[in-house]
C-alpha cells in the first residue's frame, strides 16, 4: 500500500528524515519498498485568472494571454487549446521550478514576451499525462501558493503489507506502528460530532453469521455535486484511487484512513428492510463497474425488499449507487467473515480494495469509529446532517480471544534473548498490548494475528531489534543419517554420465502432450494433467525424459552445434490406483562425433555405434553392481526398429538403449542419427547388489588361445555366448570376442566371430600341450552344441 | 709377425673399427668378428700352440688383456650408440605440442545442480542430514499440516499449479518437514534439496525452481541458533566479510519468523541494479516452527522447539556466477553450461 508522508503525519510526529523512517520500519517488518519525493522541485505556482486571451500575430497555434495573480497581470503566450477568459489555471511565474526541475524565465516566442507559463497537472508532477491546462476549481484563491493549496509536495511510502498485518492497510493503522517504532504519541482520529439528526434507518435484519455486524446511520446533504476539496482528491490519488464524486471520495477516503471498508447506498433506492442473505440460487446483481454477475449461491449479499443491492464486502450494486447527485444516504460500516469474502472474491475475480481488506481480517472494535469519521467529514465539507447510528450483531458470530498466555522467561528463552522484564513490556505496551500476570490482552485490531505467546516474542523482537538476538550454533549433537539407496544412485547416476563427458542439464517435468505424439506414442491415460496451466507446453506432468532431452538437442541443432552430449537425472510422474507415482530416471542422449579430431586416426575413434551406447548402459549398470543384465531387441517405437534394446533385470524392464527413430529425431528438427540411453534409477536402486565378497584369483601365469568360428549371418550372438557357456572348461578363466568380420572372401551367408579364451590354472603353471588338449576338445565339445566352422 | 705383433695389430684393428662403427648393429658385427667363438682373437691365440711352454703364459695374458680392452671399448661405443639410435627414434616422435589436444569435451555438473551440492555440503557440515519428497502433494502436506488452510490469504504468496486429481505440484519444499515430523521423532535435523513449482514466469521466476528447506527440532532450540546457523551459511557461501541482516516477516508456519538478507555481492551495499538499490539482498525466510505446525505432526509444543528456513537455489545461482535471466538455467544452452567447470569451493575444503 501506497502511504503519504502528509497524511501520515495527522496522526503521529515524524521527526525524522524518510529515508530513516523507511529502514526503521523495514526493521520492524514493514518493508519499505520504495520512497518517492513528489514535487521536491516545485516552486513558485500560483493560482491565477485568465483575464484576456489574444491571438499570436505570428503564430497560428499560440496565444497570448493576461493572467491576474490577485496583485499583477502577467503576459503568457501560451499553445494550450483548453483555456478561456475567466478560467483560474496554476502559474508558473519567472524564477519558478517544475516538477522536471525545468526554471522558467521571461523569454519571447516568436517576438511576443512573455513571462511564465500556464500549467498542466503533468508539470506539477501530479499525473504522467493530461490533456491541456489544469483548470482550476472556481473559488480557487487568486495567487495561492499551489504547491501547499494542492499538497503538490509530498513523500509516498510504499510498503509491502505481510498477510498478517491487515491493521496496517490504512493511513491510521500505520501511524500506530510508527508511533510504536519511533515511541511518539499517536494523535486520535478527528471525529466528533456536535449535533446528530434524528435520521431513521431501514430495519437490519442479520439472517447470516457470516456478518457479525452491522453499523448503518443516515446522512443527507444540502446541496448536491458538492466539489471534493483538493487535498483529499490529492491525497486518493497518491494511494492510487480516482476522485469521483464526494460520497463516494468520503467513504473512500475513511477506508484508506481506517482500514474500515464502508459502503454508501442511495436511500432513494433502497426500499423497506435490509437482509444480510446468503443469496438464493439465480441471483443476479449489476455492480459497480456495470458488470452483470451471476452470483453463486450462497454469495453474502445485502438485499432489500426488492432484491439484491450489494455483495457483502466486495462491491455494492450499480442500482443503489451514490452519485454526485445523491443527496440522501445509508452508510455501511459492517464486519464479514474474511473466509466468504475470500471465496467469493477469487471466484468472481474482483480483488476490491474492500475485500483485500475484509479477508485479512478487520478491527472488531473499528466499525463505529469509521462510520463517525465518516460523518465528520460530510459534516465538515459538506455541511450534512448526519442521523445516530444503529447496530446490529449476529448472536452465532464468533468473537475472537483477546487474552493469550504469556511468560518473559519462555519468551527469552524462545529467542535465546536476555532482554528485561522492563523493557518487554515497554515494546508490548507501545503496540497497545497490556501484560498481566499469565497473560497478555491483545489490541481489537490485531486479535486475528496475536493468538499464541510466540507471536507475542515477534513483536517484542521487532521493536526491539533483531540485530539485538545473539548468534550462535547449536551446540548439541544429531547423528547424520546416510542418504538412502535411491539418493546414492542419483548422485551416482550424475557422477558416472559427467565422467563419460556428457553434459548435464536441466529441465521442466511439465512437458507438452504433443510431445507424446512427437515421439510415437499415443497420451498414456495415467499421465497427470495440470489444470491451470501458464502454457500448453508445460501442462502435462512427463511420464518419460527423453522429450525433454530431445528438446534441448533440437534446440542445438538449429544452432549450428554439430555434437552433443547430455544426460539429465530427474522424476517422471504417473497416476496409480494407489496414487500418484514418482520414479528418479536417466536419460542420455547424444549425436555427433564424440570429439573433434584434426587427424584420421582421431576422427576414427571419435565415432560411436550402437555398441558404444550399450556399453555405456553395461558400465553404468556395472558401476550399480548389475551383473545380470538381458539385452533384447527394443519393442517401443521411439526407438529405431532393427537397432535398439531393452535392458531386463531379472526379467523386470530397467531401461533401453539405442538409435532413436529417425520419425522422433525429425520432429526435432535432428538430421542425424541420435543414440540414447534411459535407465530407470527407482528400479535400479532396488536390485543394487548390496555387500561385495572377495573373489580369490590365480597367481599363475595364463595362456590364450584365440578360435575362429564361421557361423551363418543370421547367427544371434547371444545364442553362441550361450553354447559357450555350456561346454566351457573350468580351466578357462577368462573370454571374449575380439573380432567380428564379414566379408566378400567368408561368402555371402556367413560371418566370423573370433574369439579370445584365457586359460590359467588356480594351482600350477598349465603347460602349452596340457592347454592345447583341453581347448581342442572344448571346440569338438562346442561344435555338438553349435555347428559352426573354423577358420 | 710375432704372436705380440698378431695381437697388438689386431687390437689396433679393432679400436679403429669399434671407433668408426655407426650402428649397435655394426658394433656388434665387430664384437663377432674380433671377439666371437670362431672370432680373430681365436684364430690368432690358434697359433700358441707353436710356442715355448714358458712363453704361452705371458702371451695368453697379453690376449686376455687385450680382450678385455676391446670389450671395454666396445661395451662403451655400444651405451653411446643405443642413447644416439634412442634420440633419434624420439626426435622422430617429435610433436608440435601447439596443435589442439583431442578429447577435451567435458561433461560438467548443472550449474543449478553445483550450486544445490554446494548448499547442502555447507548444511551437511553442520550436522543436517539429506531429506527428500515428493514433487507432486497432496493440499494437507503442502498447506494444511503446514497452518495455511484453504480461503488463508498466505495463499496468495504461493501460486500454486492444481493437478487435475487434486493434488498439487509443491509450491515449496516445506512439505517434507511434516512428512519427516511424523515419520521420526526428535530430535530432528535435516536439509530438503528439491524442485518446486509456481505459476510465474519471467526473469527472476521459473514455474519450476529449487529450493533447500532445512529443520531443526530439539528441546530449547532458540532464534538465536537458527540465526547463528544462517550467518555461519551465508558467511561460507558468499564471503565472511559479508554483512548479513535479519528481517521480521511472516509465514504462517513460524513464529517468530524472518528473512534474511545478505550485502549485496555487486555493490557491496551501495546500491545497484542487483539489489533494487537497497544494498541488500533476500536470500532466505525463516523462523521458528509455528506450535500449530508440532500440533500437527502429533509433537507437545511445550516440549519442543524448532527452526525452519527455506532457500532458492536459482537465486544463490544468479547471484554466484552474475547470470541475469533465470531461464539461461532452463535453456540448456552449450554455451551457458559450458561455463560452469569449477568444484564447489564447500565440497574441496577450501576455507574463505
Amino acid at each position: 500500500m501506497k502511504y503519504p508522508l502528509s497524511w501520515l503525519s495527522d496522526y503521529v510526529d515524524i521527526p525524522c528524515s524518510p529515508e530513516e523512517l523507511a529502514i526503521r520500519l523495514t526493521a520492524a517488518g514493514l518493508e519499505v519498498e520504495g520512497v518517492s519525493h513528489l514535487g521536491r522541485e516545485l516552486t513558485g505556482i500560483v493560482a491565477g485568472r485568465i483575464v484576456d486571451i489574444a491571438k499570436h500575430p505570428d503564430a497560428d497555434r499560440l496565444q497570448i494571454t493576461q493572467i491576474a495573480d490577485g496583485q499583477n497581470t502577467h503576459q503568457i503566450v501560451t499553445g494550450a487549446q483548453n483555456i478561456f477568459v475567466g478560467a483560474i489555471v496554476p502559474v508558473s511565474l519567472p524564477g519558478a521550478v517544475l516538477a522536471n526541475g525545468l526554471k522558467i524565465k521571461s523569454s519571447k516566442l516568436r517576438g511576443v514576451p512573455s513571462h511564465g507559463m500556464l500549467c498542466s497537472q503533468t508539470e506539477l508532477g501530479m499525473t504522467d499525462t493530461s490533456e491541456g491546462i489544469w483548470i482550476l476549481d472556481e473559488k480557487t484563491p487568486l495567487g495561492v501558493d499551489m504547491v501547499a493549496h494542492a499538497g503538490l509536495r509530498d513523500v509516498v511510502f510504499e510498503i509491502g503489507i505481510l498477510p498478517n498485518r491487515g491493521d496496517c492497510l490504512s493511513i491510521y493503522g500505520m501511524a500506530r506502528e510508527i508511533a510504536a517504532v519511533l515511541k511518539r504519541p499517536l494523535r486520535p482520529l478527528e471525529s466528533a460530532l456536535t449535533t446528530l439528526s434524528d435520521l431513521v434507518v431501514p430495519e437490519v435484519v442479520l439472517s447470516d453469521a457470516r456478518c457479525s455486524t452491522y453499523v448503518a446511520r443516515r446522512i443527507q446533504l444540502p446541496r448536491t455535486n458538492t466539489k471534493t476539496p483538493l487535498w483529499m482528491q490529492r491525497r486518493l490519488v497518491l494511494c492510487g484511487l480516482r476522485s469521483l464524486s464526494l460520497p463516494v471520495d468520503i467513504t473512500n477516503y475513511v477506508l484508506l484512513e481506517t482500514g474500515q471498508p464502508l459502503h454508501a447506498f442511495d436511500m432513494a433506492n433502497v426500499s423497506g428492510e435490509l437482509h444480510v442473505v446468503a443469496a438464493a440460487p439465480g441471483t443476479m446483481l449489476q455492480t459497480l463497474d456495470e458488470q452483470v454477475q451471476a452470483l453463486p449461491p450462497g454469495t453474502l449479499i445485502i438485499a432489500d425488499d426488492h432484491g439484491p443491492l450489494a455483495i457483502a464486502g466486495i462491491m455494492g450494486g450499480l442500482g443503489s449507487s451514490v452519485t454526485g447527485a445523491t443527496s440522501d444516504i445509508l452508510l455501511e460500516a459492517a464486519i464479514f467473515d474474511p473466509v466468504s469474502v475470500r471465496r467469493t472474491g477469487v471466484t468472481l475475480g474482483l480483488r476490491t480494495e474492500s475485500a483485500i481488506r475484509f479477508e485479512k481480517g478487520l478491527d472488531f472494535e473499528g466499525t463505529e469509529k469509521a462510520s463517525d469519521r465518516a460523518a465528520y467529514l460530510f459534516v465538515t465539507l459538506a455541511g450534512a446532517h448526519v442521523g445516530k447510528t444503529q447496530s446490529w450483531q449476529h448472536p452465532e458470530a464468533l468473537s475472537l480471544a483477546r487474552k493469550i498466555p504469556f511468560s518473559f522467561e519462555k519468551i527469552n528463552g524462545l529467542l535465546g534473548t536476555t532482554f528485561s522484564h522492563g523493557e518487554m513490556q515497554a515494546a508490548l505496551a507501545a503496540l497497545g498490548i497490556a501484560v498481566s500476570e499469565g497473560h497478555a490482552s491483545v489490541p481489537s485490531w490485531r486479535a486475528h494475528d496475536l493468538v499464541d505467546w510466540p507471536c507475542l516474542a515477534e513483536e517484542i523482537a521487532r521493536l526491539l531489534g533483531y540485530d539485538r538476538i545473539p548468534e550462535i550454533l547449536p551446540d548439541r549433537w544429531v547423528p547424520l543419517y546416510p542418504p538412502s539407496p535411491l539418493q546414492a544412485a542419483v548422485t551416482d547416476a550424475e557422477s558416472f554420465w559427467i565422467s563419460r563427458g556428457y553434459q548435464q542439464v536441466c529441465t521442466f517435468s511439465m512437458i507438452s502432450p504433443e510431445d507424446f505424439k512427437k515421439t510415437r506414442i499415443s497420451l498414456p491415460s495415467d499421465a497427470l494433467h495440470i489444470r491451470n496451466p501458464l502454457t500448453p507446453e508445460a501442462s502435462v506432468l512427463r511420464r518419460y525424459l527423453m522429450p525433454s532431452l530431445l528438446e534441448v538437442a533440437g534446440h542445438h541443432a538449429k544452432r549450428q552445434v554439430s555434437s552433443l552430449r547430455i544426460f539429465e537425472v530427474g522424476k517422471v510422474f504417473w497416476l496409480s490406483e494407489s496414487g500418484v507415482q514418482e520414479n528418479q530416471v536417466s536419460g542420455a542422449l547424444l549425436y555427433g562425433p564424440l570429439t573433434q579430431g584434426h587427424t584420421p586416426n582421431q576422427r576414427e575413434s571419435a565415432t560411436w555405434d550402437f555398441a558404444y551406447l550399450k556399453g555405456n548402459a553395461e558400465a553404468f549398470l556395472r558401476d550399480f553392481g548389475l551383473g545380470k543384465v538381458a539385452f533384447k531387441a527394443s519393442r517401443y517405437p521411439q526407438y529405431h526398429p532393427y537397432a535398439s534394446a531393452d535392458i531386463f533385470v531379472s526379467d523386470v524392464l530397467i531401461g533401453n538403449v539405442g538409435y532413436l527413430h529417425p520419425d522422433v529425431t525429425e520432429t526435432y528438427g535432428l538430421e542425424q542419427r541420435v543414440g540414447y540411453v534411459g535407465l530407470n534409477l527407482t528400479a535400479i536402486a532396488k536390485y543394487q547388489e548390496q555387500g561385495v565378497r572377495f573373489a580369490p584369483f590365480s597367481r599363475h601365469p595364463s595362456t590364450r588361445r584365440d578360435a575362429a568360428m564361421l557361423v551363418a549371418k543370421d547367427q544371434p550372438y547371444d545364442e553362441i555366448e550361450a553354447a559357450i557357456a555350456q561346454v566351457l572348461p573350468k580351466e578357462v578363466v577368462d573370454y571374449y570376442l575380439f573380432d567380428a568380420y564379414e566379408g566378400a572372401s567368408l561368402g555371402a551367408e556367413k560371418k566370423s566371430f573370433a574369439f579370445a579364451f584365457v586359460y590359467q590354472n588356480t594351482e600350477k603353471t598349465m603347460s602349452d600341450d596340457e592347454v592345447n588338449g583341453i581347448h581342442e576338445n572344448f571346440l569338438q565339445q562346442l561344435q555338438t552344441v553349435l555347428p559352426f566352422g573354423l577358420r | 709377425m710375432s704372436l705380440v705383433d698378431q695381437l697388438q695389430t689386431l687390437k689396433n684393428k679393432a679400436f679403429s673399427d669399434i671407433q668408426q662403427a655407426v650402428s649397435t648393429q655394426a658394433l656388434e658385427e665387430i664384437r663377432v668378428e674380433f671377439l666371437g667363438k670362431k672370432g680373430l682373437l681365436t684364430e690368432v691365440l690358434k697359433g700358441m700352440a707353436t710356442l715355448d711352454v714358458a712363453q704361452r703364459p705371458l702371451i695368453g695374458q697379453a690376449a686376455n688383456e687385450i680382450k678385455t680392452e676391446i670389450q671395454a671399448l666396445y661395451q662403451e661405443r655400444v651405451t653411446g650408440l643405443q642413447r644416439q639410435e634412442r634420440d633419434a627414434r624420439l626426435r622422430e616422435e617429435a610433436v608440435d605440442v601447439s596443435l589442439p589436444g583431442h578429447g577435451t569435451d567435458l561433461g560438467l555438473r548443472h550449474p543449478l545442480n553445483q550450486v544445490l551440492l554446494e548448499v547442502t555440503a555447507i548444511f551437511q557440515n553442520l550436522g543436517f542430514s539429506v531429506q527428500e519428497g515428493p514433487d507432486v502433494e497432496s493440499d494437507y502436506y503442502n498447506f494444511e499440516a503446514l497452518n495455511i488452510p484453504k480461503d488463508h490469504p498466505a495463499r496468495d504468496m504461493h501460486d500454486t499449479f492444481y493437478l487435475k486429481n487434486g493434488d498439487v505440484l509443491r509450491t515449496h519444499t516445506s512439505p517434507v518437514q511434516i512428512r519427516t515430523m511424523t515419520q521420526q521423532t526428535p530430535p530432528i535435523r535435516i536439509i530438503v534439496p528439491g524442485k518446486v513449482y509456481r505459476c510465474d514466469t519471467d526473469v527472476t521466476h521459473s514455474p519450476m525452481f529449487h529450493q533447500v528447506e532445512g529443520l531443526y527440532v530439539d528441546k530449547d532450540v532458540t532464534f538465536s541458533q537458527l540465526k547463528g546457523t544462517l550467518s555461519h551459511f551465508l558467511k561460507t557461501f558468499f564471503g565472511k566479510d559479508k554483512k548479513v541482516r535479519f528481517r521480521p516477516s511472516y509465514f504462517p508456519f513460524t513464529e517468530p519468523s524472518t528473512e534474511v538478507d545478505v550485502e549485496c555481492v555487486k555493490c557491496e551495499g551501495h546500491g545497484c541494479n542487483v539489489c533494487k538499490r537497497s544494498g541488500w539482498l533476500e536470500i532466505l525466510g525463516a523462523g521458528m516452527v509455528n506450535r500449530k505446525v508440532f500440533d500437527s505432526v502429533g509433537y507437545d509444543p511445550d516440549q519442543v522447539t524448532g527452526f525452519a528456513f527455506g532457500l532458492g537455489i536459482e537465486r544463490l545461482a544468479m547471484l554466484k556466477f552474475g547470470i541475469p535471466d533465470i531461464r539461461f538455467f532452463y535453456e540448456n544452452d552449450k554455451r551457458f553450461l559450458g561455463q560452469f567447470g569449477c568444484v564447489p569451493k564447500a565440497l574441496t575444503g577450501e576455507i574463505k
